[in-house]
């Protein structure tokens, strides 16, 4: 195999994840909250975000830094792969959102129950999206799809330069006008949010009840504090429902129901209701964190298997709270594997003949489509690879920061994303991580400090960053050396440089 | 004239009631109001119908409203009076007499005043008050102004009330406008469609369907569905008359919404045409793309909030933080509507001013990196929104129209709105404006041979330089007078450009770069595809389809709809 990593880098990126992937979740983690040097699972979060906006950096620097193609569509392909897996998420809070519906909230109140009867409400086309696999399988395909269509089309007629990139901002502002729409089936301008749950839902399941009609009868007798609890707890419209139920399907659909509300609804442990039910230790010191929101529903459910161990089948594993502490590292860790993964790509990628060649098509397109390169599909190959890494950025945003809404893809991000990366330096792989993540923490400083500024801040740094540092601040050294040899060379009294002359005379519009 | 008229009036009509036995209006009033018996009263109230007396109109509206009294006078005899509008400290009024229209004055002459709880108030009923409105409508189909004549006869018409029959036949005998003739036609017709007659009643309907009647169609097809669920009770031919009237009816609809979409299409280009034009000169010709080309257009439509505020009644706008007042000259009527073309002008000027400081200072360090001249210049929209932002204000702000672009006409049912207009003509303005500049002028000709190729220019002495900054300047002075335009049609706010910035972008590169022809013809061709669309897919699919539809046009031509050729390898 080929080194694709210099000595210098391998340090560099070793040191790098040893802070970044290391140090800075075990600070979370370990050190105690009112310690100096402890992390705030909010900032890992922060960083977490960061992370995944560095993946995009990459994405937009291997068309732009690379191939010469500016896209201004690229947090479109970011919002897809958020999209996909938001739609996973939304999927695996079943029914234990604010309707308690078997279909998420956004659908019960924009009326889907209407539009798709055959499916209760859901649009087939989020079916699958109950499965992990199938939406990480999305989150690959969606955006590569989107992608070869946009580029087959613009590169096979030779679009090229400005054109492209108003080309593609038209893209991404057509596809945020339809994701703004209600109808359009992704929550229209709120978007898809109140994530509770990854991989695995403390919601009861159809096979959860092992015989639902005794169980039902047990509850309706009620003869502890707790089965009457539950019994009064289920609305009366179930209550009819299991009354009348003939089999035991019926009953379970009612009773799964009923139980998934209960579950949704609140804190339901009480001394007096619990008397007789020997909790697990586990059960008791999570009671006594009188945990809210997500990780009281997975208690709710745990308090629940562990009252009636011979009528409810215990599942021992319920799923991540996304909000936890230990999630949110978790999916902190995973950005910064993710973005470790991709900057090793990129560099393999470029270090290869098809690197050279993509960057040739940068300098002079021309000279490598006269030299027997099918140049369309060089780019196409780039715009694709560039779409996916872009998508699985945003897929690990999504969780992080726990919501995606049509803005998201709105043109100004992803001008925005290209700033980064003209900040950072183009043309390299550590100029965007660093632009990136350090325009975003910036941002995240400034307009917590003085929001009103922020927008003069960051319009003078579009401004600064093109007419000063063309090679953004990884080029900053360079720069200065020139710079200093420019003004030894005048002190020496030698003239300028004749090629500066020579180009002067070239084609005004060869670009 | 007027004996005469109530002569034939007499003779035409069988009812004998409207009798010209009373010549004063005003008489028939006060003796009306004086009348014991209830069925006379209402006779009496109901001659007065073409009176045309204001005052009469005034007593007719109180009697019913229970404001109009009753004043005893020093000989003891009643006197119906009106009270005056002005109530002084005490709510005290003066009072008026109905029947010659003089104010009631003491022995000295002074004006007495008197209290509304004071005096007795004329009696009325419902029959009365009945009668009275139905005068009262009447009246106002002899109104003086032909506009509201015209709307009191459509009202009336589509009451189909026989009573009024006789009263539209006068008024058609008298009548010199056009446009109330029609409706008196129209409503003459729409009432004779209930006759009881089959004759008349299908004669009616055949009227109805050769006069276009848009406002009688959902009636006839209403007729239409009784008449198919019981023909017996309608007689022969009423189907017949029906279907050839709703379908004239129905034509002329199609013909007038063809007209309606076609003026909304041609007036959104000339929006898309007078926003894109700007960007045409800057990104068509110089090759720069001008992210901030939106921002520049707003400059223009602030200006005009400016303009207007020093003509009007002043504004408040903070600069560095400190609030400026500028107190305006309190102009109204003529001079305030002058502020619009000194508007126009002024944004030129302030736009183009912006430009060529925006030239100067960052674009023209960036004309052989025209991809990062787009980030540059977004860095300067950033900063020009929040500018207006801190500026004017987050909210949007509000400019008025002037008074000769406001309302609009009809024509055929066809809605041609004052500022629509406006805008196409003056699209045509600055196009002939932009051509002139280009072709008829020294400036122009160095521009183009600039843009065709800047070195050779500058080899030939043309100050490659200069032109680049005039070229800018005049772009931006053109935006900005489109952002003047928009004031007329669109919020006013620090987020005014952005709405626009992507339209004009497709535009100019859909008719192809350096082309103004080609930006004629797109922003044409969006515009009315944009109308087209509209009703079928709404605004935003619509939009959506349009920029498809772009898109996948470029495929067909890469450059656009008009090529400029050259032998340049990516020309």
């Amino acid at each position: 195999m080929i080194r694709i990593l210099s000595r210098r880098e391998t340090v560099l990126l070793l040191l790098a994840s040893a802070v970044g992937l290391v140090l800075l979740p075990c600070l979370n983690a370990f050190v105690p909250t009112d310690g100096a040097l402890h992390v705030s699972t909010f900032s890992l979060s922060l960083y977490g975000k960061y992370l995944t906006y560095a993946v995009l950096a990459l994405g937009v620097n291997l068309l732009w830094g690379y191939t010469g193609l500016l896209s201004l569509g690229q947090c479109l392909f970011f919002s897809l792969g958020g999209y996909c897996l938001g739609m996973y998420l939304m999927m695996n809070i079943s029914r234990l959102g604010q309707y308690h519906e078997a279909i998420p909230d956004f659908m019960v109140f924009l009326e889907f129950p209407a539009r798709f009867p055959a499916t209760g409400g859901l649009p087939p086309h989020w079916i699958p999206f109950k499965h992990l696999w199938f939406a990480v399988l999305m989150v690959l395909v969606v955006p590569a799809v989107v992608a070869y269509v946009f580029g087959f089309l613009a590169f096979r007629s030779r679009v090229k330069g400005v054109y492209f990139s108003i080309l593609s901002q038209a893209l991404t502002y057509a596809a945020c006008l339809m994701f703004f729409r209600n109808d359009f089936t992704f929550g229209g301008n709120n978007g898809l949010t109140d994530f509770k749950f990854l991989l695995g839902t403390p919601a009861l399941d159809a096979g959860d009840i092992r015989d639902p009609a005794a169980f039902a009868a047990r509850l309706k007798a009620g003869e502890g504090e707790l089965d009457k609890y539950l019994w009064t707890q289920i609305p009366a419209a179930e209550q009819a429902k299991l009354a009348a139920a003939a089999d035991g399907r019926a009953a379970e659909a009612a009773l799964l129901d009923g139980l998934n509300r209960v579950i949704a609804t609140g804190p339901i442990h009480e001394t007096a209701r619990f008397k007789g039910v020997a909790l697990s230790d586990a059960t008791v010191r999570t009671l006594a964190q009188s945990p809210r929101d997500a990780a009281m529903l997975k208690l709710n459910r745990r308090l629940l298997e562990e009252a009636f161990p011979d009528d409810l089948r215990k599942r021992s594993f319920t799923g991540f709270v996304v909000n936890a502490p230990a999630t949110k590292r978790a999916l902190y860790i995973a950005s910064g594997i993710l973005l470790l993964l991709t900057y090793l790509f990129c560099r393999w990628l470029t270090s290869t003949k098809f690197g050279l060649v993509q960057r040739a098509v940068r300098d002079s397109e021309n000279r490598v489509l006269f030299s027997g390169y099918a140049t369309p599909d060089f780019k196409l190959f780039v715009f694709v690879v560039a779409a996916i890494l872009s998508s699985l950025g945003g897929a690990l945003f999504v969780p992080q920061v726990g919501i995606i809404n049509p803005s998201e893809m709105g043109a100004d991000k992803s001008i925005e994303a290209v700033i980064w990366v003209a900040v950072g330096g183009r043309g390299n792989l550590l100029g965007p991580v660093l632009g990136a993540i350090g325009i975003n923490s910036l941002k995240s400083y400034a307009t917590h400090s003085f929001a009103e500024q922020w927008p003069y801040i960051l319009g003078s740094l579009f401004v600064f960053v093109t007419l000063f540092m063309p090679k953004g601040i990884v080029g900053l050294p360079g720069q200065l050396k020139e710079l200093q040899a420019k003004f030894a060379r005048r002190r020496t009294g030698k003239s300028a440089d004749p090629t500066a002359a020579a180009t002067q005379l070239e084609p005004a519009r060869k670009e | 004239m007027k004996r005469l008229l109530s002569f034939l009036l007499y003779g035409l009509l069988p009812f004998a009631s409207v009798a010209a036995t009373a010549t004063d209006p005003r008489k028939v009033l006060v003796q009306a109001i004086a009348e014991e018996d209830a069925a006379k009263q209402v006779d009496l109230v109901k001659q007065l119908a073409s009176s045309g007396d204001p005052l009469v109109a005034r007593g007719l509206a109180a009697w019913r409203a229970n404001e109009l009294y009753l004043l005893t006078e020093a000989d003891g005899s009643k006197v119906p009076v009106l009270l005056g509008a002005k109530a002084d400290a005490d709510g005290k009024m003066r009072a008026v007499r109905l029947i010659d229209a003089a104010t009631v004055a003491d022995a000295a002459g002074q004006p007495r005043v008197f209290r509304a709880d004071e005096l007795t108030a004329v009696d009325n009923n419902s029959r009365i008050r009945r009668a009275i409105k139905t005068t009262l409508d009447l009246f106002a189909i002899t109104d003086p102004v032909p506009k509201l004549r015209r709307a009191a006869v459509v009202k009336l018409g589509q009451e189909q009330n026989a009573e009024y029959l006789p009263h539209f036949i006068e008024s058609l005998r008298t009548e010199a406008v056009p446009d109330v003739v029609k409706a008196l036609r129209e409503a003459i017709a729409l009432t004779r469609v209930s006759d009881a007659d089959p004759i008349v009643r299908n004669a009616a309907i055949r009227e109805l369907g050769t006069m276009r009647s848009v406002n009688s169609i959902d009636l006839l097809r209403e007729l239409e569905k009784k008449a198919k669920a019981d023909p017996a009770q309608f007689g022969d031919g009423i189907s017949a008359a029906l279907r050839s009237a709703i379908q004239d009816i129905e034509s002329y609809q199609q013909w007038g919404n063809l007209v309606g979409t076609a003026f909304r299409g041609v007036s959104l280009s000339a929006v898309l045409l007078v926003a894109a034009l700007g960007l045409a000169i800057t990104f068509g010709l110089m090759g720069v793309i001008n992210m901030a080309h939106g921002e520049v257009m707003a400059v223009g439509a602030y200006t005009t909030f400016f303009v207007q505020g020093v003509f009007g009644n002043g504004l408040l706008f903070s600069l560095l933080g400190r609030t400026v007042t500028v107190k305006g000259m309190g102009l109204t009527g003529g001079g305030f509507d002058a502020y619009f073309v000194v508007a126009l002008a002024a944004s030129f000027v302030t736009a183009g001013l912006v430009g060529l400081a925006l030239e100067r200072g960052i674009i023209r360090f960036l004309y052989k990196r025209p991809l990062e001249s787009l980030l540059a210049t977004w860095g300067v929209s950033l900063i020009l929104q929040q500018v207006f932002r801190h500026t004017f204000g987050s909210a949007n702000v509000q400019v008025d129209a002037p008074g000769f672009l406001q309302g609009s006409f009809v024509v055929s049912d066809v809605l041609f709105a004052y500022n629509r207009i406006f805008i196409i003509a003056f699209a045509g303005f600055v196009v002939f404006l932009t051509w002139a500049l280009l072709t008829k002028t020294s400036l122009g000709l160095q521009i183009r041979a600039v843009m065709q190729n800047r070195t050779m220019a500058s080899c030939v002495g043309v100050r490659t330089d200069r032109v680049n900054m005039m070229t800018f300047a005049f772009g931006s002075g053109l935006a900005g007078m489109a952002g003047a335009c928009m004031t007329q049609i669109a919020n006013v706010g620090p987020g005014l450009g952005q709405n626009y910035i992507i339209d004009c972008f497709m535009v100019v590169v859909l008719g192809g770069v350096g082309n103004l022809v080609g930006t004629i013809s797109a922003s044409g061709g969006v515009g009315v595809a944009n109308q087209i669309l509209e009703p079928w897919l709404g605004a935003v699919l619509g939009k959506i389809t349009v920029l498809t539809a772009i898109i996948l046009f470029l495929q067909w031509r890469p450059n656009g709809l008009f090529v400029t050729r050259s032998r340049s390898l990516d020309g």
